[in-house]
């Protein structure tokens, strides 16, 4: 077994199972009598782990304590004060005090990796409202974006009307794509756009793909499917080791969807039977438990291959 | 007799029913068959392929089968057409532009022998719009009064709220009983 993988075993397995998590904070328990110290605080008294590993450990532990539930809370979802004051209470709570009055020099580590944190759930917030605002077809700046996705996938062609059958060649579903974006609003076509920009030859490498005469898939309205599945991973915490080992932001979430956009397409066209797009839905949640394999083996994702050609 | 095998055999009595779901894309298919499973629908996203959800209702096992409604996979609804006891077909009522296709696309199915017979409930969704026709007009534009060899009905619907969605699903059971 290879460094990488053993450092991966506590947090694949530990909070796998709800029997493996008793026995883990059993040990924890002893552990801390013993030593007279928290989980909290031997993390970041670790040396031998990075600051992402820490955080990421952080963000498990409170996730996962029974008692820190309000704190965490206040921490992670709450105001600036309410942050400060949960700071303060685990600082008690977790032993990051020597006595009365004096505090643990590791506390600051807490705090800069508590902060660090804050930022990926600020994010889903962030994201969330993205989604929330729906496509609306009198909004000049949602129909430029628009004709600006068209642009970038269609150099060479010209829409012949704003409402086209065209839509479809890049895989909209009918003749306007303002219906398409549905639940995932505005944050679908900005998606959209950010893999047309920035990765401009794999996005039109994908789309010839996607027009395959037996397997086809619609480009544009799997692309609004791939947001929903990373908004899911995201709020279901499986994004929370990316993110913390690049950065907590919509560039990081945008190359993430990139990522999974040409991961998609390979999985589609590596299955074992050629699929057609009547099993689009089975293939797309098989190909969501890959993924998800993948972010919990923490296998580095590599996305900026041939980044910013355009 | 054990309480699981009480179970099972209740379960047992429930009649299965294989419904099917059809409409153009846009028209709120997921969005009815969500509602009907009590799950949230702000998150809806386009249909690729089909969607296939096991409802429990009223002592009815509710095999829903919703397929996707764009045009390139219209094709593909006659796959899902075997052994439907209950066809349900869903328009965006406020989408005048396509009323006509919706219509053409609903007389094909009617014509099919697959589904010869098999009832057939009209939900005319989006109501809640201000800009949505009335399910009599959509009646008339439908043609649904010359229907002579199946029961039918429409229903007036918004996925949006849940109006119209329990009515509609009741009186297409009580056709299977």
């Amino acid at each position: 077994m290879n460094k990488l993988s053993e450092d991966i075993i506590l947090d694949k397995y530990v909070y796998s199972s709800s029997f493996v998590l008793k026995i883990y904070k059993m040990i924890k328990f002893v552990l801390g009598k013993l030593s007279n110290s928290s989980e909290l605080l031997r993390l970041c008294q670790n040396e031998k782990l990075r600051e992402t590993k820490i955080t990421y450990r952080i963000d498990q532990t409170l996730f996962y304590s029974n008692k820190l539930k309000t704190e965490r809370i206040k921490l992670l979802n709450g105001t600036k004060e309410q942050l400060e004051e949960a700071y303060e209470q685990i600082l008690r709570k977790k032993k990051f005090y020597i006595n009365n009055t004096e505090i643990r020099d590791e506390s600051k580590i807490l705090m800069k990796c508590i902060l660090r944190l804050k930022e990926t759930y600020d994010l889903q917030d962030v994201l969330t409202k993205r989604a929330n605002i729906a496509y609306d077809s009198s909004n000049k700046e949602h129909e430029d974006k628009l004709m600006e996705l068209w642009k970038l996938m269609k150099d060479e062609e010209k829409l012949t009307a704003r409402k086209s059958e065209q839509w479809q060649t890049i895989g909209f579903q009918g003749i306007d794509p303002a219906t398409d974006f549905r639940g995932m609003g505005i944050l679908g076509l900005e998606q959209l756009i950010y893999f047309a920009q920035n990765f401009n030859d794999t996005a039109k490498h994908v789309l010839s793909c996607s027009h395959h005469k037996i397997s086809w898939y619609s480009f544009a309205i799997t692309g609004i499917n791939l947001t929903a599945l990373e908004l899911e991973l995201l709020r279901e915490r499986y994004l929370q080791y990316y993110l913390i080992s690049h950065e907590a932001s919509i560039e990081s979430f945008n190359e993430f969807y990139c990522y999974l956009f040409t991961e998609f397409n390979n999985y589609w066209f590596k299955r074992p039977e050629p699929v057609t797009v009547m099993d689009f839905n089975d293939v797309f949640k098989s190909f969501k438990g890959k993924i998800i394999k993948n972010l919990t083996d923490q296998i580095p994702i590599i996305v900026d291959t041939d980044k910013k050609k355009y | 007799m054990g309480l699981l095998s009480l179970l099972r055999k209740l379960k047992r009595s429930d009649k299965e029913v294989r419904i099917l779901f059809l409409g153009l894309d846009n028209a709120g298919k997921t969005s009815i068959l969500k509602r009907l499973a009590d799950e949230d629908i702000s998150e809806i996203r386009p249909t690729q392929g089909f969607n296939i959800k096991t409802v429990q209702k009223d002592g009815f096992k509710m095999n829903v089968w919703d397929i996707g409604g764009q045009k390139a996979i219209r094709p593909y609804w006659r796959n899902y057409f075997e052994s439907t006891d209950i066809l349900v077909y869903v328009i965006d009522s406020a989408d005048r532009i396509r009323i006509e296709e919706t219509g053409i696309e609903f007389n094909t199915l009617l014509e099919e022998n697959k589904l010869a017979g098999v009832p057939v409930l009209v939900f005319a969704n989006k109501q809640d719009l201000s800009t949505a026709l009335p399910a009599s007009e959509i009646a008339f534009g439908l043609n649904l009064h010359a229907i002579r060899d199946r029961q039918w009905q429409i229903q007036a619907c918004s996925a949006m709220n849940g109006d119209g969605i329990q009515e509609g699903m009741e009186w297409a059971l009580k056709t299977c009983k």
